[in-house]
This record gives structure tokens, sequence and C-alpha cells, in this order.
């Protein structure tokens, strides 16, 4: 508790008048003679008793007078956070002090126990609240600095500068508004002031050298399209706020107040404030209440890398805060090995080509979906872009960029046992009808197990193993270390496979990560997934409940142990037996099938081992592919990223040049190297395409893209309960013009004041003080004036007459 | 309101300082208020026999009727026809007192007395005076000539209010020195032990007087006015209490209603006329008590 005018506390002292004046100058009674005494003696003793009580309830009300008048010149003030324990400080005493005047009042009239033992109980739980509230409030509340308005203050600005800052309204974007209100409020500052100015860019955190400073550092600040987490930035406002040389701290957040700044998740924040609320938050909002907007959400693409023909699927999703039709626009770059380049300070980019337009309307409960088809791409790397043709306040979601590779087919080995039926494998990963037109993702080459041990694998980038027989180690030896280089393995264990004992060897187990112990004869079973989380799996998700997996039972299928902890199992059957297991190996992967996946005619001689492969066999033939693109490492490669995400692109030595020259969206050309077979770009904070041109002998062109993520977009504003929930009810002022905001300031130094609740307190108490004094004291209105006392003692009346 | 009538006020007659034209004005205001005349309807003869009782003279026994009846019954002469009264005064030191009032309680008593032998004189009814403090102080004997209401009024006009009183010692002393059955008409504030008062009247009733008590109060005694701390002093005792004025009003008033009931309802069983009195009443309320009274008689 602060006193505005503490030199005025000594007026306490003035309580001790009516004390003064009850003891020391009590009147003498007025004295009067009247015969009627034995009326007045018999209710004697009963009125000196409440003569008693009254003179000291009103003496008590009258020092109380004294004391409220005294603490409304000194204008008493606490800080805004404490005002409501203080009220509830004084109601507790209050009520205690009228507890004691009304146990001395029962005392005095000789009440019995049954009154006044419940009274006093009463008074002391009371008073002993409060003086545990009184000393609790002293213990934390000293932490709030409350007092002069004009004292010097350590203040942090944090400003909100993320993409959804870029809304325009009236002809200025919210943080051009932000920086104007920030610039203002600096200004105001009293002098001496010290100022840090916080933004969402990851910047360096430092005290500026002076308001002026800190003008030109808000004017310095942009829109960042890969921000910080606000509410970190505000933790750290927090702590560098303590760090500020002036007693007083305060923090000011100007935001467009967006869900995507005030997350729902928990946040440290939260408990920081809950423990230290002394730096006075303000938060000004300069968003606006009800946004209009039209976002494209995060593109879609079927495949980002594609194989063979170069076709592929774009979804997109239009959604939009009111009902709007737009038009959407596809765009392809031309590919040219010699652009970009800059020229006269300028760059200039790939010409783009219209490739498709589609109208489409979106309602804030209804967004709009649409498919693009893109085919016939040559192979290499392909930049297209989404965009809408009608703009709206928020621009920075009104375009997605995205990236396709397209390279030659696949090179797959495929190698089968005794008896497999090769084809059923072939036909479904390289149909002919593909192979005719030259658009098969996988050129299939197929040998012998035998031949295995000489073929070329250099030129091989996936292997796979239909029902092999047991493997001599020289080949196991010689398939890890191709795998190590980052090819792929499918192997798919059936009735070749011989004994358990004939894969026991160092070298099998360190390309497989499992051993098969036993056949085990299912009855009932088939593929179970749990789940289509794994990417191997991700093209059965759209009918994910919907996959007949139960009309293709497995009768057979080979139990295995794991030997390598990194060996994982994708997939089971139902009976719980592992299905699917990957297995790294180096760079590369090894996929395990435990039952055939080619077992497409009865065989003879034995039970077919699974009906996987038979009539509308779907589940395997997507299986099967997914198998050989994962497999081949196809969805390992990507090249769509969100801005500021870390890219690492593979840079093989030898397939790979080891230096390019990088083209960002904007600014000038780098050069990036690669290293460790990886090619790391760390700058992605704009969105747009990202171009590595391949510095050596050839022109390697390679590339990706950078998008905003369609939630950092989302304009949504968050709810004042969202608020208190995370900085915590009442510890944080909100204002949306800096009038509120100059008038919060004032409360936040100056404190809540108890003047309004003082003058109330003091007009009950004078209230009380007349009301009493008229109750004991006061004339009653039939009765005559008091004359004069003119007591006359018997007279002789008059002489009678003659 | 007339002339006369004004002089029922107790702050009118004041101003007139000779006692037997008080009671000449008062009486005429008050017959003058009445509009008929009082005389009408009291002359009526009476004789009759009646018990004797403790306090007659042997004397008086008819022993003619005690040898038909076998009972002792007093003899009533003709002269009894005529209602006898006696104005019986308390001369206690308080009924010396007023506040604020023109009269003293002892200055109304007196206007009222006289007022009242005014009137029983011009109505030919003998008319007798005792006055006491402690103890019966002085008396005279009924007369219903014209010279009696001058000795009378002279005898009350040298009357003084002075020290302590002892109402039932001095009733039961006049009971005994009444040898007719007469009126009594007392004037006192009756401060003092009500029970042995209230015997002292039953007693005379016992003896057969007709009783009317005029109950004469101040009128700060019957309204306590006042305020703030007070000290208050018993004239005759001299006791002294320091009181708040106003946290003891409504109690005073309380206890002296309760006093006033108390003899209300005691009179009202002996068939005693109490009649509450204040200085600041005019004095036709006891006027018309006393006709009504002799009226009942007769």
């Amino acid at each position: 508790m602060t006193w505005l005018n503490g030199a005025l506390l000594g007026g306490f002292a003035l309580v001790a008048i009516p004390i003064l004046i009850h003891f020391a100058m009590r009147k003498q009674p007025k004295r009067i003679l009247f015969p009627a005494l034995r009326f007045v003696q018999a209710r004697h003793l009963t009125n000196r008793r409440q003569l008693r009580v009254r003179r000291w309830l009103l003496l008590a009300l009258r020092c109380l007078a004294i004391a409220t008048v005294v603490a409304l010149l000194a204008r008493p003030s606490v800080a805004a956070p404490l005002l409501g324990d203080w009220m509830l400080i004084a109601t507790f005493a209050g009520l205690g002090l009228l507890g004691t005047l009304l146990l001395l009042a029962a005392l005095a009239a000789r009440r019995g126990a049954v009154l006044w033992l419940p009274l006093a109980l009463a008074v002391v739980t009371l008073l002993g609240t409060a003086g545990w509230l009184l000393a609790s409030v002293l213990s934390y509340g000293s932490e709030y600095q409350v007092g002069d308005a004009r004292a010097p203050v350590s203040a942090v600005v944090v400003i909100d500068n993320s993409a959804r800052s870029e809304y325009l309204v009236a002809n200025q974007t919210v943080l051009g508004r932000a920086k104007a209100a920030a610039k203002r409020l600096i200004r105001a500052l009293p002098t001496d002031s010290q100022v840090a100015v916080l933004s969402l860019d990851r910047g360096t955190v430092f005290w500026s050298a002076g308001k002026r400073a800190a003008v030109r550092a808000v004017d310095r600040v942009p829109v960042v399209r890969q921000p910080a987490a606000l509410l970190d930035v505000l933790l750290q406002a927090e702590r560098l706020a303590k760090e500020g040389r002036h007693p007083r701290h305060e923090i000011y957040v100007f935001t467009d107040l967006t869900r995507p700044g005030w997350p729902e998740e928990k946040h440290p924040i939260t408990e920081h404030r809950r423990q230290d609320a002394s730096s006075s938050l303000f938060i000004i909002d300069v968003g606006v209440p009800q946004p209009t907007n039209g976002t494209l959400d995060d593109l879609r693409l079927a495949a980002a890398a594609i194989a063979g023909a170069g076709s592929t699927e774009l979804h997109v999703t239009y959604s939009s805060t009111q009902p709007r039709t737009r038009t959407m626009e596809l765009y392809l770059e031309k590919s040219d090995p010699s652009l970009p380049f800059v020229r006269d300070g300028r760059r200039v980019q790939p010409p783009r080509v219209l490739k498709d337009k589609v109208q489409l309307t979106a309602s804030p409960d209804q967004p709009a979906r649409h498919t693009f088809y893109l085919g016939n791409l040559p192979p290499g790397t392909h930049h297209g872009e989404v965009r809408f043709v009608e703009g709206d306040p928020l621009a920075v979601d009104d375009v997605r960029f995205f990236t396709i590779v397209v390279r030659p087919p696949w090179r797959m080995l495929v190698v089968g046992g005794p008896g497999t039926a090769v084809p059923a494998w072939t036909e479904a990963v390289a149909p002919r009808e593909l192979r005719a037109r030259g658009e098969s993702p996988f050129h299939v080459q197929r040998i012998t197990p035998s031949e295995l041990a000489t073929a070329d694998l250099t030129r091989t980038d996936l292997v796979c193993l239909l029902d092999p027989p047991p493997l001599p180690d020289d080949i196991w030896q010689r398939l890890e270390d191709w795998l190590k280089r980052g090819k792929g393995l499918c192997v798919a264990l059936g009735p070749n496979a011989g004994t358990p004992e004939q894969w026991q060897s160092d070298s099998a187990k360190t390309v497989l990560g499992c051993v098969p112990t036993v056949v085990f004869r299912a009855t009932d079973a088939f593929v179970s997934p749990s789940g289509y989380e794994h990417p191997l799996l991700r093209a059965f998700r759209p009918f994910a409940d919907t996959v007949p997996w139960t009309e293709f039972p497995v009768r057979r299928h080979w139990s295995v142990d794991t030997v390598d902890e990194s060996c994982s199992t994708v997939v089971r059957y139902s009976n719980g037996e592992p299905a699917l297991l990957e297995h790294p190996v180096g760079r590369g992967r090894v996929l395990i099938m435990t039952t055939p996946l080619t077992e497409i005619d009865r065989p003879r001689g034995r039970v077919s081992w699974n009906d996987l492969a038979g009539p509308n066999d779907w589940p395997r033939f997507i299986l099967v592919n997914e198998m050989a693109a994962y497999a081949a490492g196809a969805h390992a490669e990507r090249y769509n990223y969100f801005t500021g995400e870390r890219v690492v692109l593979p840079n093989m030595a030898g397939e790979h040049p080891s230096s390019y020259q990088l083209a960002k969206p904007t600014g000038p050309l780098q050069l990036v190297r690669a290293g460790e077979g990886k090619l790391r770009i760390p700058w992605t904070d704009t969105p747009g395409h990202y171009r590595l041109k391949g510095v050596g002998d050839t022109t390697v062109l390679r590339g990706f893209s950078a998008n905003l993520a369609a939630n950092q977009s989302d304009l949504t504003r968050v709810s004042p309960e969202r608020l208190d929930a995370l900085l915590g009810k009442n510890r944080y002022q909100l204002a949306r013009t800096l009038d509120e905001l100059q008038r919060q300031q004032g409360t936040q130094r100056s404190g809540r004041e108890f003047y309004p609740y003082l003058v109330i307190g003091l007009v009950a108490l004078l209230l009380a003080e007349q009301a009493l004094a008229n109750r004991f004291y006061g004339r009653s209105t039939d009765q005559p004036s008091d004359a004069p006392s003119k007591p006359s003692t018997a007279q002789p009346p008059v002489a009678a007459s003659a | 309101m007339s002339t006369a009538e004004q002089y029922l006020k107790p702050e009118v007659i004041n101003q007139i300082k000779r006692l037997d034209l008080r009671a000449q004005f008062v009486v005429k205001g008050f017959l003058q208020g009445l509009h008929s005349s009082p005389f009408h309807g009291f002359s009526v003869e009476f004789s009759e026999h009646r018990r004797y009782t403790v306090g007659d003279d042997p004397n008086d026994i008819d022993w003619l009727v005690y040898a038909k009846t076998d009972k002792y019954y007093v003899k009533k002469f003709e002269a009894e026809t005529n209602i006898t009264g006696y104005l019986v005064m308390d001369l206690s030191e308080s009924m010396g007192y007023t506040y604020r009032q023109d009269l003293t309680k002892f200055d109304y008593a007196i206007c009222l007395a006289a007022s009242l032998g005014y009137l029983m004189i011009h109505q030919q009814d003998p008319v007798g005076l005792v006055t006491f403090g402690e103890k019966i102080q002085g008396s005279l004997a009924p007369r219903s000539k014209r010279t009696q209401l001058s000795t009378i009024l002279s005898q009350l006009s040298k009357l003084s209010p002075t020290g302590r009183t002892d109402i039932a010692r001095s009733l039961a002393q006049t009971a005994a020195l009444l040898k007719h059955r007469s009126l009594l008409m007392i004037f006192s504030d009756l401060l003092a032990d009500p029970d042995p008062v209230l015997q002292a009247l039953m007693q005379l009733r016992h003896a057969g007087h007709d009783v009317i008590l005029f109950h004469v109060l101040d009128e700060a005694e019957v309204r306590f006015p006042f305020h703030g701390m007070v000290e208050m002093i018993d004239p005759e005792t001299g006791d002294k209490i320091a009181v708040d004025a106003d946290g003891m009003r409504d109690d005073y008033l309380s206890e002296l209603e309760s006093f006033r009931r108390r003899y209300k309802e005691k009179c009202s069983r002996a068939r005693i006329d109490y009649v509450e009195l204040d200085t600041s009443m005019p004095f036709d309320k006891a006027l018309l008590e006393y006709l009504l009274m002799r009226q009942a008689r007769f």
C-alpha cells in the first residue's frame, strides 16, 4: 500500500481529539432539582450501562470518522491486482469491529454467555482472518510498485510482427498501426525511462540507448513469415524487464490478438505470471474485431517426386471468413537452366505458364476443395504456384508455391525364388501398358538368385527378393554395402526360405535385422494394420476403414525374431505376428514381408500360403507399389517446406555437385556447399521457390518451395477467457486505444486508490454517528424545547383576601 | 374562549394574586363552561344509621337500634344531609417544585383547593381543612358559613411546603380525626412509598369516607423534558443521581406510568376517585371531578 500524501499520515494523531474530549473535557452534568427521583432510581443502573456503551460507541465512530478523513487526504492506493485482497481485508476488519462493538454492548448489558461467547468467537475469527490476510498481502504485495506516476520505468515493447500483421485495414497494415501506437507510447513514457523493443523475428534482446533509439527500433521491425511464438517472446520480455534498472517494470504487447499468437496449449508464461506478476503487463489490441479473409490452405501433392511418367495430383482447399467466390489459377514455371540471373540489379525469373483456372465458392463452415491434375511433366524440377486472382486484406495466404521433381524410373532388380510367380510382382509395380508407353515408375530387370552374385548393382535403385532361397554370405555382404549407399531392398519370405538355420548368418542378420524362426500355421489370420500413419501406408488412408483385408486370408507365414533394435514392425497379422518389418541399413532401407506376395496360382504339392494375390487384389497392388516406392526412397524425398523449416536435401557425392548457387525468392544469389552427403539450407523465411543450380561441368537444377503454414494466417480472435487462462485474470490490462492505455497506465502506476471507498465509508460513519447521536440524545418532536432550568422551591403563594 | 373560562388556565390565574379572587374566577369560569347549574338537585335531605366502625365515638351508638337488632349502629344527624368536605393538603417540600411552569405543585393545589372550597361553601356544604407533612400539622373544622371560606383561604395562604412527608401516617391520623362520613379531597404528589399510602386510603374508605385523590405532579415530572447529562437532586432527601436524561426518559415515563396505573387500579377497586393532574392542566378537570362525585352520592 502506498500513501500519495504520506506527510498527512501524522493526521492520525487527531484521533486523540475525541478521546481527549471524552476523558479530559467531559462536560459536567447540569444540576437540577427533581422530586420524582424515585422513578429515576429504579432504572438508573441500566441507564448508566447503556450510557457507557453509547459513549464508547459514539467515541469509536468519531475516532473512525477522523481517521477516515485523514486516510482520505493521505490517499492510500494499492496495486490494482491487490485491490480485491485489500477490500476483503477491510470487509473482515469492518465486520470484526462491528462484532467488537456488539460484544462490548453485550458485556455492558451483562448478557449471558450464550450471547457474548459466540460473539467473541466470531470477533476473534474475523479479526484473525483479517490479520492473516493482511500479513500475506504485505508479504507478496511488496513486489508491486505503485506511487508516482511520472517516475521513470523500465518498459519492454513487444510487437507482434507475424505474417498476420500484414492485414490491411483502412489502407494501413496492422503492423503499421502497432508501430504508430508503439512510437506514441514510447515518446509518452516518463523521462529517463528505459526501453527495449522486441519482436517475433528472433533478434537479439537488449535495451535501447534511449527513447529515440527505441522509436527507430520500432520503425525497423519487419513482417516475419516464420515468427517466434509470441508467448515465448513475452516470456523473454518478462525476464528482460526484471533486469531493468528502474523499480517499475512495464511490458507492452502490441498484437492483433489472433489465435495463433495465443495458442490453446499450455505455456510457461502462465506459471511465470502466476508466480511473479510484478511487471505491469499491457496488451494493446491493434487487430480487427471481425476480419474478412480468404485462405488458400496448405497444398497437398499426391507425390512430390515422380518417377517415370510425370503426372500427379495437387489438392487445394479454399476457406473463407464469409461466403465468397474467387478465381484460382495454377501456374507452372518453364524450366530454363539459364535462369534465374540478375540483370541490371533485378532478378530475371523463369517465365510461368497458366495451366489451369477454376472458380471456387467457400463459406465459413464450408471450405471449397479442388484437385488439379499435372501430367506429362518432363524429367526435372518443376516449380509452380496456385494463387487467387482477386485480392483480400491479407495477401500472404492468397498464394501457395509447390515444387515437383520428375525423375527417371527407378531401376528395380527382381529376384524370384524357384516356382515364384514373379509377374505377380512386376505387373503390379510396372504394368505392361505403362511400360509400353514408357510411363512406368520402375524399370524392372528379372534375374535368378544365382545371378545376384554377379549382377551390376551400381545402376540399381531397388532389389526385390521374392520368396528367395537362403543366400550365401557374400551376397548378403554385397547387398549390405550396396544398401548403405541409400538403396532399397524388398524381401517377401515364403516356402523357399528353407530352414531357419540357413538364415542365421551374421551377414543376413545385418541386412534383415531379424531371423525367421518357424513357419506359422495360421487359422483365420489376415493382414491387419493397426493404423495407417506410416508413410508406407499413406495410400491406404483415404479408405482406411474399408480395406477388405479379411477377404485375403493368410494361412502360412514366417514367424520372426528381431535381432536388431532398429528393426520395427510396420504391419501385423490379426494374430499379432509381424507381417511387414522395416530395417534401416545405413542410408538404405529393407522391407521384409513374412509371407509371399506372389501366391497368384495354386501351387502344386503344398498349401497356398495366402490369398493376397487373387481376384480383386487391389490392397496387395497398393501394398506392393508402396513397398517398392518406399524402399526406393520416394517417400524420403521432400521438396515442399514451411517457412522457417531447416531444409536438408540428399546430395550424394558422385551423383550431385558439391556446391550450388541458391536463388531465394528475394535477395541476392548465394553459394551453398554440400557436406556429409547432405545439402543444408536454413534460410527459408520467405515463401516462394528456392532454386539450386549446381556448380560444375554439367548444369544440375534442383529446388524446393517454402510456404507460410496455413494456420499462421488464421485471423480468428482469441477469447478473453483464453487470455485470462494464459496470463492470469486481472494480472494484465487490455486496451484498444492509447487513451484507454493511458488510463490503465495511471491506474497501474498510481495503484487503485481507496478514495471512493473511503468517501463512502466516511459518509456511512458520519450518518451512523448522527443517527446514533440522535437516537441516544436527540429530542423527541412531541416534547417542548428545553427551557433553562428554573427550579423553584415552595413559595408562599399569595395573600388571601380579607 | 370567554373571559371567565380563561381563568381555568394556571398561567392566567397566576396573574391574580388574591387567592379568594382566584377561587372565584376559577369557579365562575368553570361553571360558565358547564352551561348548567351545579346547585340543581343537590339539596336532598338525608338521614341514616350506619354500622359502627373502629374510630367512631361510642357515644354516637344508637342503643335503641342495638336493642332491636343486637348490632351496633351509629346514629346520623340531620346536619349530615349536606356533604362535609375536607381539603387535605400535602405540605411536603416536594410540593413546592416546578421546573418551568408558572405555578408550583403547591400553588396549583392551593388554587384548586380554594376553588373547591369556594364551590362548596356556595353549595352550603361544610368545608374543613387538614394540612399535613410528616403528620397532621393543622386542621380547620368544617363549616358552611360564608365566613368559613375566608378562614380557609386565609389558612391556605399562610401555608408553606417544607420538610419531608409521611402521607400514610397523616391520612391515618386524618381518618381518626373525622367523626362523620365526609368527603376527603386529598392534594398530594404522592412521592412516597405507595403501599402504606394505599393502605391508609383503604382505611379511609372503610371508615365510610369518600375520597378524591388529586395526584398533583409538575409538568416536568410528567414529561421529563431534560436533555443530556443532568444531576438530579431530590429536594426532600438531598439524594443525587447523574443520568443521561435522553436515555432515561423512556424508562422514567414507563416507571411513572406504572406508578400511576397502580394507584388508579387500587383506587378504582376501592371506589376512590383518582385524578391525575399536572401543573400545566386547567383546573376544570379537578372541579368536574368533585361535582361528579357529589352527584353520585346524592
